[in-house]
Parts: C-alpha cells; sequence; structure tokens
C-alpha cells in the first residue's frame, strides 16, 4: 500500500521555487533515504509530504488522504533535527519523551493500560529502558535519539519520517541506529530519512531519493553514482562508503 | 548535634515565628496579603514552566508593561470620564494585555519566531502609552505606584476572591491542555506532524499567560511581576527529577518565596515585590548549586 505520495509538487517560499515538478511515493515497509545539498528543499519536501505545508502546485496524500487533512496523528513518527544536540535544559525524562508518542491516541483522557504497555515495549525496543528516568539531556547523543525513535514507536506508527537524526551522534550508534532502522522496515514500517550521509544511506536504505529543488535521482542504491553526485550537487562529488569514520559525501 | 540544633534553632525560633504569623494573621490585611501570595505562587510558576521551557520568559516581562496600559487608561477612564467602577482599571488591563499577547503570538507566526526585537517594541510602547495616560490625568499617581510595585497590603477581599476564581480558571484549563500544552513545548514540530493542534495551543498559553500576569500584578507590581513566572521555573529546573514534579517543585519554591518574602516584609518593614523575589532569586542560587552538588538530571 502506498503510505505517502507526493506528485508533481512545486512550492517556494518567495517567487522563487525551492520545489519544481517533484514526485515521490512511498510503500509499507520500504526505507526511502532522501538526499541533497545544504538548502536543497529536502526538509520542505518532507513537511509538504507530511502536510504541514500545503504545495503551490501539484498533490501530496498521506496514507490515500490529502496530506494536509490527515489528522491520524498517531500513525506518523517524526523525529526532527537536532534532537541529539544537548542545547536545552528542560527537566524531562526519557520516558516523559517517550509518553508524548501516546499522546495523540490518549487524547483529554488519562493514560490506560495499552499506553503503558506501549510505551515501555517502545523503551524495549529502541534499547533505553534502563534510562527510562534519566533526564534527556544527561543522555550521549546516540541514547537521546534512541529516546526520540521510542517516543515514534509508542504511537505506533507506520510510517516513521526522520529529518537529519544523526547529527551528532557518534559511529557506533550510528550504526545501531541504522540496524534499528532496518529492523523496523522489515517489521512493514515505512521510513522516509532525510540524511546528509550518502554513503549510510545508500548502504541501508532500500531506495535512495536525490533532490535539489528537482528530482535528480529516485530509484536502487546501486544505481547512484557519481554522475547523479555531479548533476545534483554541481561540483565533483563521490560517495564514500566507510566504517566507523567521519562522514562527507 | 542533631539535638543541640533543634535546641537553639527550633526551639527557639518556633515560638518566635509562630508569634510573628499570630500577629500577622491578626490584621485581615495580611490575611488577604498571604492568601493573594498563595494563590499568586500557584498560578505563576504553573503558567511560566510552559513559557520558560519554550524560551519564552520575556513574555511575562512585556505583557505585565502593556498591561500597565491597560491599567492606567482604566484609571483614566475612571477619574476623568467619571467611571466609579473599582474592578475598571482590572478590567482593562486584563482585556489589553490579552489583546496583546494574541498580537504577539500572531507577529511569531508570522516570522516563525518570537522576535525579542518586536517583543521589545511592545514592551515600550505599552508602557509609553500607559506613562501617557497617566500624565494626562494628574491625579492618578498614587494608585499607578500600586501598580507599578505591587501593593500586596492594600488588596480587598474581592481582589482575593476575582484571584482565587482566576486560579481555578487557570488550573484547570492547565490540566484539560496539560498534554497539547507539553509535547507544543517540548517539540513544536513532531506536535504538529503528531496532529496536535498546536496553533490552537499557543495561543491559549499567551493568553493564560496574560491572565496570570494581570492577576499577580496587584500583588508584585508591573515591574517584577514576571519574575515569579521565571525564577521558581529556572530553579524548579535545576533539582527536578521529571518535568511534572518540576511544575509542583517551582510551585513550592514560589510558595516559600511569597510567604517568607510577605512575612520578611511585614516585620522589617520592606517592599514585600522586592523581598518576595529577591527570596526567589536566593531559593535559585541555592537550587543551582545543590543541583550541581549532586548532579541531579546527569
Amino acid at each position: 500500500m502506498t503510505v505517502l505520495d507526493v506528485a508533481n509538487v512545486t512550492f517556494g517560499y518567495t517567487e522563487v521555487d525551492v520545489l519544481e515538478n517533484v514526485s515521490l511515493t512511498l510503500d509499507d515497509g520500504e526505507f526511502l533515504g532522501l538526499v541533497g545539498p545544504n538548502g536543497s528543499g529536502k526538509s520542505t519536501l518532507l513537511s509538504i509530504a507530511l502536510g504541514l505545508r500545503r504545495p503551490d502546485s501539484g498533490t501530496a496524500t498521506l496514507f490515500g488522504e490529502p496530506a494536509h487533512a490527515f489528522d491520524d496523528g498517531h500513525r506518523i513518527g517524526f523525529v526532527g533535527q537536532g534532537v541529539a544536540s544537548n542545547d536545552r535544559s528542560v527537566p524531562i525524562t526519557v520516558e516523559e519523551i517517550v509518553r508524548l508518542g501516546r499522546f495523540p491516541h490518549a487524547g483529554f483522557g488519562r493514560f490506560g493500560p495499552a499506553d503503558h504497555e506501549a510505551v515501555d515495549r517502545a523503551m524495549e525496543t529502541t534499547g533505553v529502558a534502563e534510562l527510562a528516568d534519566r533526564r534527556i539531556q544527561s543522555l550521549s547523543g546516540g541514547q537521546r535519539q534512541r529516546a526520540f525513535i521510542a517516543r515514534a514507536l509508542a504511537g505506533e506508527a507506520d510510517l516513521l519520517a526522520l529529518d537529519e537524526p544523526t547529527v551528532g551522534v557518534d559511529a557506533e550508534s550510528r550504526e545501531e541506529f541504522y540496524s534499528l532502522l532496518n529492523g523496523l522496515s522489515a517489521d512493514g514500517v515505512a521510513i522516509l530519512l532525510i540524511e546528509h550521509d550518502i554513503g549510510v544511506v545508500t548502504e541501508h536504505a532500500d531506495t535512495v531519493a536525490c533532490v535539489n529543488c528537482t528530482i535528480h535521482y529516485h530509484g536502487d542504491p546501486s544505481g547512484f553514482g557519481a554522475d547523479v553526485l555531479a548533476d545534483a550537487y554541481g561540483t565533483a562529488q563521490q560517495v564514500v562508503h566507510h566504517d566507523h569514520c567521519p562522514d562527507h559525501a | 548535634m542533631t539535638g543541640l540544633l533543634q535546641a537553639v534553632v527550633v526551639d527557639a525560633a518556633t515560638p518566635a515565628v509562630l508569634g510573628v504569623y499570630r500577629e500577622m494573621l491578626g490584621f485581615e490585611f495580611m490575611q488577604r496579603a498571604l492568601l493573594a501570595g498563595l494563590l499568586v505562587g500557584i498560578l505563576a510558576p504553573l503558567v511560566g514552566s510552559f513559557l520558560v521551557h519554550r524560551r519564552m520568559a520575556f513574555i511575562g516581562d512585556t505583557l505585565a508593561h502593556v498591561a500597565f496600559a491597560g491599567v492606567a487608561a482604566g484609571l483614566f477612564a475612571r477619574s476623568a470620564l467619571g467611571y466609579s467602577q473599582e474592578f475598571l482599571p482590572f478590567l482593562t488591563a486584563l482585556v489589553v494585555a490579552a489583546l496583546a499577547a494574541v498580537l504577539i503570538q500572531a507577529m511569531a507566526d508570522y516570522a516563525d519566531v518570537y522576535n525579542d526585537v518586536s517583543m521589545a517594541i511592545v514592551l515600550s510602547g505599552g508602557f509609553a502609552i500607559g506613562t501617557v495616560l497617566v500624565s494626562l490625568s494628574g491625579g492618578i499617581a498614587v494608585s499607578i505606584n500600586q501598580y507599578l510595585f505591587g501593593g500586596v497590603t492594600r488588596l480587598s477581599w474581592t481582589d482575593v476572591y476575582v484571584l482565587a476564581g482566576l486560579t481555578v480558571l487557570v488550573v484547570g484549563i492547565v490540566v484539560a491542555s496539560y498534554k497539547q500544552l507539553l509535547y507544543s513545548t517540548i517539540d513544536e514540530r513532531a506536535a504538529r506532524v503528531a496532529r496536535m493542534d498546536v496553533d490552537r495551543t499557543n495561543y491559549l498559553l499567551v493568553v493564560l499567560a496574560a491572565l496570570v500576569i494581570v492577576g499577580a500584578m496587584q500583588v508584585l507590581g508591573v515591574i517584577l511581576v514576571a519574575a515569579m513566572l521565571v525564577v521558581p521555573v529556572a530553579a524548579a529546573g535545576q533539582i527536578a527529577p521529571t518535568f511534572r514534579s518540576s511544575i509542583l517543585i517551582a510551585i513550592v519554591i514560589a510558595q516559600l518565596s511569597t510567604v517568607s518574602g510577605i512575612t520578611f516584609s511585614y516585620t522589617n518593614d520592606l517592599a514585600a515585590s522586592g523581598s518576595m523575589v529577591l527570596v526567589a532569586i536566593g531559593l535559585y542560587v541555592i537550587a543551582v548549586i545543590f543541583g550541581r552538588r549532586f548532579r541531579i538530571g546527569q
């Protein structure tokens, strides 16, 4: 089943278009990596796909409904930029963060047994159960990121959208993180990941899309090569396949 | 050692402290002052907990200074135009502060960020309108003083009842909207993706802030009222193990600040609002040291 469908989308914050005639689809259990240079419109495309912004032209649908009118919030899990950085001093624990994922389910009412079970299960799956009572800013970048993934899982989301979640995370935690995503995708969760590290995306994702105002590539990671990079990024680039080394594409 | 400490501190101090409270509570105006202090100590940190962690601490000051224009308009209308309603300044302050809150939120939505420059313009603009209105009618300087610096001992029972009603209203709204307030405070974008009504929640929060500011203004004064929204919350953030407990701890710190500040001002004949805020800042410093010492949250 098609989870997310963006068709012929054009959008601009000003008169200059950030996205031009962009089309993208994501199916059940598919792991799509979205790459592109800084300012290429990746996050804008994600906002449109998730219904937070409406395109100037074209359509965006979520689970078959117009994205902006889709209101089943618990079906989408979202992890944004900077979740791994330690720039806030809000006194909130890992468990409180994960519980947020159940809020669309619980509505105005109190948490029931199903909510508590989902929170516990999500923390077990992501390996943060033993950190449940720790304040979020006391954790490492990798642990923090897993807590935010757990928040998305607690909602039992069918679609997981991640906007550069690995910034500030060490290489080992990143590997664990991608294994976790591959596991979730195998369980049928559709994953849309924005990532600046092209090497990692081509290694783990089922499909890769490269955007820079328009879609420069959309398909199997094996076909994503230097010609696409030169086309989208404009300069001589290469994909760095690496294990545990700093990321640069 | 403990026995000695008890003999020296507790046994000696307790009757003295109890004596002070017995004497204070013998005066009705002090009963009203303490009750009002307790109510402000619930209201301000409750709403402040969501403002501070959104980095909107400055909005309290802005709304207070704008509310001053509302007070001045009410006093002006009362004295110059001959209206005699005692509550007019309170009502005009409430309306003006709530409108300013909505305006600030609309500007933030438009610019996608809380802009400190536009906030500063609204703040000084509000205060400027207030001072012009005050100068237009020369005879209201005395009552203005009460609004600027607080007049906890000058409150009527009606003032206290209104504050109590406001407390019930605000606590009820925060409890009912807790999930929306918390989610959009912690991660606004994720809350939008989860289809929480973030826009409505943002407007609700700033209007609640306006209600609290105007309610607490008579106790603390325009200039110091925002401190009670910010300082106890900042202190609680240093030592609280969870977000929920941080709200309760902030309320306890605010209660300690208002009650001991009012008591201290009574026994030493000092400004009550200043005393309350200084106690709160003292407790903040203690919380910072305590939090570091025991590495709370680490």
